[in-house]
C-alpha cells in the first residue's frame, strides 16, 4: 500500500515537473519579405481595398494557418483554396511548404475550430485565417488569449464590435455579382417568353414568372444574395415572382437537391442557389434532360460541366483580398478590420457563360458589369423595388446589442441601400415584393 | 499403440491453455513488446502511404506533442480529460456494469452547466453561478446514468444496450437546446457571458482539469480499494451470489455506485463548457466516452495505468495529427488509424497475458510419423 501511494505521488510530481517545465511558444522561421516602410491603412467602417493599396513595408515573416470547413470536394471552400493558393503564389510563396501554410480541412463549427487555431498558434503561424461564418467566435476566443497573432474570420460580421486589433472580418460585394447572374437568368427568360416557350405552370396567378431559389440560411447574407438576383432578373424581365426554399444548412448535397425538385415541381422556370454543393443544379439538369423548361445559376465555381441547364454561377475573386491580407501583413500593415471589395477591386466575377445563354448575354452582362464598376447602377436601388408596396427610405444595418435586429446605423441615401457600407459582411436583410419564403 | 501415442495423434498442433497468474516482469516485457510492435507496424503503415521514414514519422509526432508550451498543454488537458472519464468508468466497469453512456452523461451534465450559463450568466456571480453549475453537471450525469440502472435493478433490462441509447438520446437534447440558443447563426458559437468561466489555477489554463484528474485518480484509488463501498463493487462484480449471500444490498451498491460514475462524467461535462468551450455543442467529448472504455478496461481499473494508457493515447492521438498536418499525403483520419493500430496490439496481447499457446511437441509428432512409417 505504501508503495503505490508513493507511486501514485511520484507520478503526481512528475506531471507538475513536466508542465514546469514546458518553454516559451518558439518562432519557426517563416518567409519574410520587404524593406523599411510602414503603411496603416483606414481602419474605420468598411475598407474597399485591393492589393496595390499597400505600400513596401518593414521586414515581416508571414505564416498562415488556414482553417477550412469543408475541402476541395466542396465548392464554396475550393473558392477560397484557390484564392489563398493564387494568392502566395502570386507573392512568390509555395503554399505547399508548411512554414508558409499550414492547411486544415472539414474543421467543424465547433471548438475544433478553437483548438485547431490553437495549434496554429503553437506551430508559430501569425496570420490565422477561418472561411466560415460559425468560425468567428472561436476564432475571437483565441484572438483575446493571443494578442501578438492576426486572426481574420472570413464573412463574419463581430470584429468590429469585439474591439479587438488583432481579429478582422472580410467578405466581397457577391451581391453585385449575384445582380449580374440575375442579368444572364433574366435575358433567357426574356428569349423564352419572346419564343413563348414557358408552360402555363411556369406563371403564378398575377402572370408573373415564376423563379425559385434554393437558400443556405435566412441570414442577411443570404436574402441579400437572392434579393440582388431577383433585382437583376427584375432589370431585364419586369414581371417575375420568386420562391426562396431553405435547407439550413450551407453544405447539404441531398437537402439542395430535394430543395430544387420541390421547386421545379412548383413550375419555377430559372433555379437560383446560395448554398454550396451542385444539388440544385444537378435536379434541374435532370428536369431539363427530361424535357422541363428549367435553367440554373450556380454559385462559388464554374458549374457548366452538369450540362446545358446551367447558365452561369455568382461568384468571389478571394484572390483579391488574400492578397491584400498577405501583402499587408508582410509588410507590416494593419489589416481593415472590415474590408469588402466588389467589380470595382475585381473581387466578385460570373462564371463562363454556358451554352444556353441568350444572344447577346454577353455584350449586356459588360455592359451592366462597367455601370456597377462605376457606380451608375446601384443593386439595390430603392426606386426598383417596395416592400409593402411602399418604397423605403429608412434602414438600419447594424445591430448594437446584440439580440439580431439592426438598430443603428441608417444606410439608405442617394436613393440605394449601402450594402457592406458599415460592416463587410452583407447587412440587406429587408424581405421586398415578388419574392416569397417557402416554410 | 499405447495410450501416450493415442493421446499424441489426437493432439492439435498448437493448445490454447488459461493461465494462472502472471508476473509482472512477464507482463511488462509483453506490455513493452506489444506497444513497440504497434509503434513499428505504425510507422510501417505510415511509410508505405507517406515519404516518411519510421524516424522521421515518430520525431514529427514527438514535435507535435512537446513543441512548446501550447502543444503540451493541450497533450495534459487530453490526457486528463480522458483519464477523468475512463475513472468515471472503473468503477461500473468492476461491478460488471456495461457502462456505454459515458458520452451522454458527459453531454447531460455539461447541458445542464450550458443552461445556468446562458441564463444566468449575466445576471449572477461567479461565486454563486459556477457552484451551481458544477452541482447540476455532477448531479444531472449522475442521474441520467442511474436511469438505465434503475431499469436495470427493477426490471432486469440490458445496460450495454440501455446506456448507449442514452447518449443519442443526450446528442439530440444538446442539438435541440443549441439551435434554440443559436439564434441567427449558423453554428451556437462562445456563450458570451459575464460570469461563468472557470479560469486558470496555479497559472496554468487548464489547471483545474489537471487537478480534477489528479484528485480523482487518488480518490478514486482509494475508494475502490481501501473502502467497504469499494469492496462491495468488487464482490458484486465477481459474483453476484455471493454478495447477496454475504448480504450486500445490490439495488443500493448498482445505484450508488453507476451514480458516482455519471457524476464525474458530469463534471468533465462542466469542465468542457465553463472551462474549455465556454459553448457545448453535441460533438463536445469527441468520441472519448467510448475510447475511455478501452482505457478503463486494459488498465484493469489500476489508476496509474489508466494514466498511462491515456498518455499514450493522447500521444498518439496529438502525434498523429500533427503528422497529417505535415503530410500532403495524408489526412486528420491518420490519428483514427493509429490510435487503432494501439489499441489492436494492446488488446491483443491481454489474450497472450491471459493464455498461453501449448504447441504439439516435436517429439510426439515424430513418433507418430514414426509408428506410421513402421506399420
Amino acid at each position: 500500500m505504501f508503495r503505490k501511494i508513493v507511486s501514485l505521488l511520484l507520478a503526481a510530481a512528475m506531471m507538475i515537473t513536466v508542465f514546469a517545465a514546458c518553454g516559451e511558444t518558439d518562432d519557426e522561421s517563416g518567409a519574410t519579405y520587404g524593406s523599411d516602410e510602414t503603411k496603416t491603412l483606414a481602419d474605420s467602417g468598411v475598407t474597399y481595398g485591393v492589393a496595390s493599396s499597400v505600400s513596401e513595408g518593414t521586414a515581416v515573416s508571414l505564416k498562415v494557418g488556414v482553417i477550412l470547413v469543408g475541402d476541395e470536394t466542396e465548392s464554396y471552400t475550393e473558392a477560397h483554396i484557390e484564392g489563398i493558393q493564387s494568392a502566395l503564389t502570386a507573392l512568390g510563396l509555395d503554399y505547399t511548404d508548411n512554414n508558409v501554410c499550414i492547411w486544415n480541412y472539414e474543421i467543424e463549427e465547433s471548438e475544433e475550430c478553437q483548438e485547431t487555431a490553437k495549434n496554429l498558434v503553437a506551430q508559430g503561424c501569425n496570420l490565422i485565417i477561418s472561411n466560415s461564418y460559425g468560425h468567428q467566435d472561436y476564432m475571437k476566443a483565441v484572438a483575446e488569449e493571443y494578442p501578438d497573432v492576426m486572426f481574420v474570420a472570413m464573412t463574419g460580421d463581430t470584429a468590429a464590435s469585439s474591439g479587438l486589433s488583432n481579429f478582422a472580418n472580410a467578405f466581397t460585394e457577391v451581391y453585385q455579382s449575384r445582380y449580374v447572374s440575375g442579368v444572364v437568368a433574366g435575358m433567357k427568360l426574356a428569349e423564352l417568353i419572346a419564343n413563348d416557350e414557358i408552360p402555363e405552370t411556369g406563371y403564378d396567378s398575377d402572370g408573373n414568372v415564376k423563379i425559385g431559389y434554393v437558400g443556405a440560411y435566412n441570414y442577411a447574407e443570404v436574402v441579400s444574395g437572392y434579393t440582388a438576383f431577383f433585382l437583376g432578373i427584375q432589370s431585364v424581365v419586369s414581371n417575375v415572382s420568386m420562391e426562396v426554399k431553405y435547407t439550413n444548412s450551407w453544405y447539404d448535397w441531398d437537402a439542395e437537391n430535394e430543395a430544387a425538385k420541390v421547386l421545379i415541381a412548383d413550375g419555377c422556370v430559372i433555379i437560383g442557389q446560395h448554398a454550396d454543393s451542385t444539388g440544385a443544379p444537378t435536379a434541374v439538369q435532370d428536369a431539363y434532360e427530361s424535357g422541363t423548361v428549367v435553367y440554373s445559376v450556380g454559385y462559388n465555381v464554374d458549374m457548366t460541366d452538369i450540362g446545358d441547364a446551367v447558365l452561369t454561377s455568382a461568384t468571389n475573386v478571394w484572390e483579391v483580398y488574400y492578397e491584400y491580407l498577405f501583402k499587408t501583413m508582410l509588410y507590416g500593415g494593419t489589416v481593415a478590420t472590415n474590408w469588402t471589395g466588389g467589380y470595382e477591386q475585381g473581387a466578385v466575377a460570373i462564371t463562363t457563360l454556358g451554352t444556353q445563354v441568350a444572344e447577346g448575354t454577353a455584350e449586356k452582362v459588360a455592359e451592366v458589369e462597367a455601370a456597377l464598376q462605376a457606380g451608375t447602377t446601384h443593386v439595390f436601388d430603392t426606386s426598383k423595388f417596395t416592400i409593402d408596396g411602399a418604397t423605403i427610405t429608412w434602414a438600419y444595418a447594424t445591430d448594437s446589442d446584440g439580440d439580431f435586429t439592426y438598430d443603428c446605423n441608417n444606410v439608405i441615401s442617394d436613393g440605394y441601400y449601402h450594402e457592406s457600407w458599415v460592416q463587410s459582411a452583407p447587412s440587406f436583410a429587408l424581405r421586398i415584393d415578388g419574392i416569397t419564403e417557402l416554410s | 499403440m499405447n495410450d501416450k501415442k493415442l493421446r499424441s495423434m489426437n493432439e492439435p498442433l498448437v493448445r490454447i491453455v488459461k493461465r494462472d497468474t502472471v508476473p509482472l516482469t512477464v507482463k511488462i516485457v509483453v506490455y513493452a513488446a506489444a506497444i513497440l510492435l504497434a509503434a513499428i507496424v505504425t510507422g510501417a503503415y505510415i511509410y508505405c502511404m507517406s515519404d516518411y521514414d519510421i524516424v522521421t514519422t515518430y520525431s514529427t509526432m514527438f514535435t507535435g506533442v512537446f513543441r512548446n508550451d501550447i502543444t503540451v498543454n493541450s497533450y495534459f488537458k487530453e490526457t486528463c480529460l480522458l483519464l477523468m472519464i475512463s475513472i468515471a468508468l472503473a468503477p461500473a466497469f468492476k461491478m460488471r456494469f456495461w457502462n456505454i453512456g459515458a458520452q451522454g452523461q458527459l453531454l447531460s451534465g455539461g447541458l445542464a452547466a450550458a443552461a445556468w450559463l446562458y441564463y444566468f450568466g449575466n445576471t449572477m456571480p461567479d461565486a454563486a453561478l459556477l457552484p451551481i453549475m458544477a452541482v447540476s453537471a455532477v448531479l444531472i450525469g449522475g442521474l441520467w446514468a442511474m436511469i438505465p440502472a434503475i431499469f436495470k435493478v427493477k426490471f432486469g433490462t440490458n445496460e450495454t444496450l440501455f446506456t448507449l441509447m442514452m447518449n443519442y438520446i443526450a446528442i439530440q437534447l444538446v442539438a435541440c437546446c443549441t439551435d434554440i440558443w443559436k439564434g441567427i447563426k449558423s453554428a451556437l458559437g462562445v456563450i458570451d457571458r459575464k460570469a461563468g468561466y472557470v479560469g486558470s489555477l496555479f497559472g496554468l489554463k487548464y489547471g483545474w482539469i489537471y487537478a480534477a484528474a489528479l484528485v480523482l485518480l487518488v480518490v478514486m484509488y482509494v475508494y475502490m480499494n481501501k473502502t467497504k463501498e469499494g469492496y462491495e463493487i468488487a464482490v458484486l462484480g465477481e459474483a453476484l451470489n455471493t454478495a447477496r449471500y454475504a448480504g450486500i444490498n445490490e439495488t443500493l451498491v448498482t445505484l450508488r455506485t453507476v451514480f458516482i460514475s455519471g457524476a464525474i462524467c458530469g463534471l468533465v461535462g462542466f469542465l468542457y463548457v465553463s472551462n474549455l468551450n465556454h459553448s457545448i455543442a453535441s460533438s463536445t467529448g469527441g468520441s472519448y466516452g467510448f475510447t475511455a472504455i478501452i482505457v478503463a478496461w486494459l488498465a484493469k481499473f489500476n489508476p496509474i495505468f489508466m494514466l498511462l494508457i491515456s498518455l499514450l493515447i493522447s500521444f498518439v492521438s496529438q502525434g498523429s495529427s500533427e503528422i497529417a498536418n505535415k503530410n500532403t499525403d495524408l489526412n486528420s483520419s491518420v490519428a483514427d488509424i493509429t490510435i487503432g493500430i494501439f489499441l489492436f496490439f494492446i488488446l491483443g496481447c491481454e489474450f497472450f497475458l491471459n493464455y498461453k499457446l501449448v504447441w504439439r511437441r516435436k517429439d510426439a509428432a515424430q513418433g507418430i510419423k514414426k509408428e506410421a512409417s513402421s506399420s
